[in-house]
């Protein structure tokens, strides 16, 4: 062989390699991408998978909870407006809830069973945020320790997949959320020290007993977040939380999976007739929605 | 005219080497950027105890909701309205206090009913967003499984909940948003 011909193939290899490198993302990049394509978007759908359950136990008892809901959206940038509706099952009772959700014009409107109530909204901008949720859901992968674990096919389109777990302070808040949802109803009397919230969380093993991992597919193409999987548990006896008291474990465990869809696509998010009134203002919301947070269905 | 050949090839072999070597290097420079953490905490609380059976029935009897949450009314039982407004049980019974309205209203205009439970009694939205915005932060909302929070992001990269640096509280969010949530009634 000649020297000319070793120095070809050497650096026919040496190109190769630098290709297949340049197709690999790193993960910051894909990160901020990401980011820059939720900041872009027009319409998208979306539909939501939850479970929550949580087993309560002592001496005397062994219990459990366990809920699933169902939610799906619209969200409409270019005109304003989104809509979402929400179905909570209670496995035990099979008792079916449901709240739905349109924000259209400057008024936000509500309807839980067969309730309508009308919420007037000046800052439109900011109801607007409320309901576009990918950035939200962006910016847990933002501050999350993630890898790029391969490549998937997914709904057709080529994506990447990440697996991780939320920074430290974002654990520990879901940690904290979980725990005291994880109280709302329980059968099991809720600890003095959490009730008067000097519980200091540095003083528990929580964290090391609890754990979020989260899976996520981004397109390859455009960056779009697809879909977003949030898998987290916890458990508490009277040792994690390092108070005296009779011997008792909660096992708490959510799960949660996101897909979104029809990017760009043409939404027509109507508001229903019955939605124009009378309305019966909302007294309350059953205590079962806060199993799923109390902020948003 | 082989040697002539081998030449042209080897020169078009290195020109499409070059430009897939700039193309990659292109392709290849990373935005890296690094996310430095901050934490902080408030706690929020109430006063007015004293409460009944009698107190409830009559919150109930009214049709709405009686509730206790141990970061509101010192953890006595309160009467809960339509919106963010509520009495505590005992002083609704006695008609010392009567519900206003229903929700609140945030300086941005926006109505909150107590769903949204990010900001509860004793902390201030608008003024959390305004001193995040004060230090040159924004705000940023970041989902979780139990709803979305928000984080001020400052300029050197450090993240705060917005409603700790409104008041100056330094601790842990997991004590911000837990009792947050807890606190919702």
């Amino acid at each position: 062989m000649k020297f000319s011909q070793s120095i070809i193939i050497m650096l026919a290899i040496l190109a190769a390699a630098t290709v297949v490198s340049a197709q690999t993302v790193s993960i910051d990049q894909l990160k901020q991408m990401s980011e820059k394509s939720a900041g872009n978007l027009t319409t998208y759908t979306y539909t939501r998978s939850a479970n929550s359950d949580f087993i309560f136990t002592n001496a005397s008892l062994k219990t459990e909870f366990d809920a699933y809901k169902a939610t799906k959206g619209q969200v409409d940038l270019v005109n304003k407006s989104g809509w979402w509706s929400s179905n909570l099952t209670d496995e035990e009772s099979r008792n079916i809830l449901n709240w739905e959700g349109y924000f259209v014009g400057s008024s936000e409107y509500w309807k839980q069973g067969q309730n309508w109530t009308k919420f007037p909204v000046n800052d439109t901008a900011r109801m607007m945020q409320n309901y576009n949720e990918i950035p939200g859901e962006v910016n847990l992968l933002k501050y999350s320790n993630l890898k790029i674990v391969g490549s998937e096919k997914f709904q057709g389109e080529d994506t990447y997949k990440l697996v991780g777990s939320p920074f430290e302070f974002i654990c520990k808040g879901i940690c904290g959320l979980q725990l005291l949802s994880a109280y709302i109803e329980s059968p099991l009397p809720m600890p003095e020290k959490l009730k008067n919230g000097t519980l200091e969380f540095n003083t528990t093993s929580l964290e090391n007993n609890s754990h979020t991992v989260l899976t996520a597919w981004v397109s390859k193409d455009k960056y779009l977040l697809k879909r977003l999987d949030i898998n987290s548990s916890l458990t508490v006896t009277p040792k994690i939380l390092n108070i005296s008291s009779p011997d008792f474990k909660i096992v708490s465990t959510l799960n949660e999976s996101t897909v979104y869809d029809n990017f760009g696509s043409h939404l027509n998010i109507v508001l229903p007739k019955e939605a124009q009134g009378p309305y019966s203002p909302i007294k309350g919301t059953d205590w079962r929605w806060a199993v799923f947070g109390s902020i948003r269905p | 005219m082989t040697g002539r050949f081998n030449k042209w090839k080897l020169g078009f072999l290195f020109a499409g080497l070059c430009v897939v070597v700039v193309l990659a290097t292109v392709l290849t420079v990373a935005g890296q950027s690094t996310y430095s953490l901050g934490s902080n905490a408030p706690v929020s609380s109430a006063s007015n105890p004293s409460t009944s059976s009698s107190d409830r029935a009559y919150c109930v009897g009214s049709g709405y909701l009686y509730r206790t949450a141990p970061g509101i009314n010192n953890g006595q039982g309160f009467c809960q309205f339509g919106g963010n407004s509520w009495c505590d049980a005992h002083t609704f019974a006695t008609g010392s206090c009567s519900p206003s309205t229903y929700g609140f209203y945030n300086p941005y205009g926006d109505y909150y009913p107590y769903y949204y439970s990010a900001y509860p009694y004793g902390q201030n939205y608008g003024g959390s967003i305004n001193s995040c915005q004060d230090y040159g932060g924004s705000v940023e909302t970041i989902h979780t499984p139990y709803g979305d929070v928000d984080q001020c992001v400052l300029p050197n990269g450090n993240v705060m909940n917005p409603n700790g640096l409104y008041n100056g509280y330094l601790g842990d969010n997991w004590n911000y948003w837990a009792y947050s949530f807890l606190n919702a009634p």
